[in-house]
C-alpha cells in the first residue's frame, strides 16, 4: 500500500482507517519516541504518544539530548522550533514532567520540528488532548502548513472534528485505498463507505440524510453556520 | 433505585488540593463526566473506586460492600486468554471480533482490546459500572454501537463514563462538568446544553447536532435542542 502517493503536498490530509489497517500503517510505532523514514525523498516523522518518561531534568536538556541522538545542533535552531510550537523560551528551564499535557504535545511537535520534517504524522491526538488543547496543536499545524510547506497526516478517531479542519481526506480499509481527494469525497462515495462500513463524519451523515429522505440538496459543508444557513434557504 | 453518592469528599496530592468537600449523586443510567485535562476527573473515578485514599464518605444505595467493574487502561492491559474464551458467540458477533476470536486478546491492538474489555462489561451483570477514557481509541461506528448496547443492557445500573468530547453524551441520561476539581455543572442533558456558553467559553466543541439546533432555536426554526438528527430532520421538513 503505497499511502504515500495519496497525500496531497502542503495540505491537511485526515486518514479514516480501521484498526488492522491502523496497525499497519505505521506499525504503531512505539511509541515514545519519533520514527524518521526516508519515503521517495520525503521525510516524515510520527509524534503519537505523549505518555513519554522523561528523564531530563529541564527542557533543554531533552532539546539537547534529541538533537545530540540526530547530530544536529544550534540554539538559534532550538529558539525556532520552540516558537513554531508556541513554546516561549521560558519553557527551557522548566521540569518536562510537571509540563501538561497540551505542552508536552508541543514539546514533542518542536522535537519532530528539529528533524525538518516534510510529512508530519500526529496520531490519535484527541485521545490524550482535549477540545481546546487539540485546536490550539491544530492552529500550530496549520501554520505549518502555511506558512512552511509542512504536508500535514492526522490519523484519529475524532473524525467529527478534524473533518472541519482538513484540507483532504484517504480511507483505508483492510489495507487497501477505498478513495482519496479533497473532503467532498466521502459525500460522493457514501454508499461505498456505508458498505465497507467506514465511519463518516455526522456532517456528511447530516447533509446526505436530508437528500435521501426530503429530497432537499443541502450544500456539503464543514461550517455548522453555513448548514443553518442552508437550511433556512431550504425551508 | 440505585445510586452512588459523594458526601463531602476531600483529596489532595502532597500539598495541592484536588477536591474540597465535593458532593455529586450519581443516579441508575448514564452519567457522562467531562472536563478538560488536569479537570481531574480520572482521579475523582479513582475515587470512587476505591483506588485512592480521601476524606468525607461514599454512600451506595446498599450497605453491604459493592463491587465496581472498573474499565481503565490497567484493566484493558491486564486481560489475557483467547477471545473466544473471554466472550460468548453473541457478544463477539456484536463486535465485530470475529476474525480475532482464536486470538490471545493481548496480542491484539489497543483498541481491539478496549473492545474485549467491553464485551466482557455487556456480558456481566454489574450494578455500578465506570469507563474512564476509553471512548477515544474506539472509531465512530463501534463507539455507538456499543453506547447504545450499554444504554439498553444497563438501564438499571449506575453508569459513569468520562470523555474530552462532548459528542459522546448524546446517550447521556445525565452529565457533570468538572473544573479545576470543582463541579461546575451537574444537569439532565436536556438542561445541560441550554448551558452552552459555560461550555463554549471552556473551549469545548458542541455535538454536530446541537450546535446545529442550538443556532437554529436562535432564528426561531426550531424550538428546543434535538439530540437525534432524523427527529430534527422530521421538524424541519414535515
Amino acid at each position: 500500500m503505497e499511502i504515500i502517493n495519496n497525500i496531497t503536498r502542503d495540505k491537511i490530509t485526515l486518514v479514516i482507517c480501521d484498526y488492522i489497517s491502523k496497525l499497519k500503517f505505521d506499525g504503531f510505532s512505539n511509541i515514545c519516541s519519533f520514527v524518521d523514514k526516508k519515503i521517495k525523498n520525503n521525510k516524515k516523522v510520527i509524534v503519537n504518544n505523549i505518555n513519554i518518561d522523561f528523564y531530563e531534568l529541564n527542557v533543554e536538556e531533552v532539546i539537547n539530548n534529541f538533537l545530540l541522538k540526530y547530530n544536529l545542533k544550534g540554539r538559534n535552531f532550538i529558539n525556532k522550533v520552540l516558537n513554531l510550537s508556541t513554546l516561549s523560551v521560558d519553557y527551557l528551564t522548566k521540569d518536562p514532567y510537571l509540563l501538561k499535557d497540551s505542552e508536552k504535545f508541543k514539546l514533542l511537535i518542536s522535537l519532530a520540528l528539529c528533524l525538518n520534517p516534510s510529512i508530519l504524522v500526529i496520531e490519535n491526538l484527541s485521545c490524550f488532548l482535549d477540545n481546546k488543547s487539540c485546536r490550539e496543536i491544530m492552529n500550530i499545524l496549520k501554520k505549518l502548513k502555511r506558512e512552511y510547506d509542512k504536508t500535514i497526516v492526522i490519523i484519529d478517531n475524532d473524525i467529527d472534528y478534524f473533518y472541519t479542519v482538513c484540507d483532504d481526506v484517504l480511507v483505508i480499509n483492510n489495507n487497501k485505498i477505498i478513495t482519496c481527494g479533497k473532503k467532498n469525497v466521502l459525500y460522493d462515495k457514501y454508499d461505498l463507505l456505508k458498505k465497507n462500513k467506514i465511519p463518516i463524519p455526522t456532517y456528511i451523515e447530516f447533509i446526505k440524510y436530508v437528500k435521501n429522505n426530503k429530497h432537499v440538496d443541502v450544500l456539503v459543508r464543514d461550517d455548522v453556520k453555513d448548514i443553518m444557513k442552508d437550511i433556512y434557504r431550504c425551508l | 433505585m440505585k445510586y452512588i453518592k459523594l458526601d463531602k469528599v476531600s483529596f489532595r496530592y502532597e500539598d495541592k488540593v484536588i477536591f474540597d468537600e465535593i458532593n455529586i449523586k450519581f443516579n441508575t443510567g448514564i452519567t457522562f463526566l467531562i472536563g478538560n485535562n488536569g479537570s481531574a476527573k480520572s482521579t475523582l473515578l479513582k475515587i470512587i473506586g476505591k483506588k485512592l485514599p480521601f476524606l468525607g464518605d461514599i454512600k451506595f444505595d446498599i450497605n453491604k460492600n459493592v463491587e465496581i467493574f472498573y474499565l481503565d487502561t490497567l484493566y484493558v492491559n491486564s486481560l489475557t486468554g483467547s477471545i473466544n474464551k473471554l466472550l460468548n458467540e453473541d457478544v463477539i458477533e456484536l463486535l465485530d471480533l470475529e476474525l480475532y476470536k482464536d486470538d490471545d486478546v493481548s496480542s491484539l491492538s489497543f483498541p481491539l482490546r478496549i473492545k474485549v474489555s467491553l464485551g466482557i462489561l455487556l456480558m456481566s451483570n454489574s450494578s455500578y459500572i465506570i469507563i474512564d477514557n476509553m471512548l477515544c481509541w474506539l472509531n465512530k461506528i463501534d463507539k455507538e454501537l456499543i453506547l447504545k448496547q450499554i444504554k439498553k443492557v444497563f438501564k438499571n445500573s449506575v453508569v459513569i463514563i468520562s470523555t474530552n468530547n462532548l459528542e459522546d453524551t448524546l446517550n447521556a441520561n445525565r452529565i457533570v462538568l468538572l473544573k479545576d476539581g470543582e463541579v461546575l455543572l451537574e444537569k439532565d442533558i436536556k438542561e445541560f446544553y441550554t448551558n452552552e456558553k459555560i461550555l463554549v467559553d471552556n473551549g469545548f466543541i458542541l455535538p454536530f447536532i446541537v450546535d446545529l439546533s442550538l443556532k437554529l432555536e436562535l432564528y426561531n426554526i426550531v424550538d428546543k435542542i434535538y439530540f437525534d438528527q432524523r427527529k430534527l430532520v422530521n421538524n424541519l421538513w414535515k
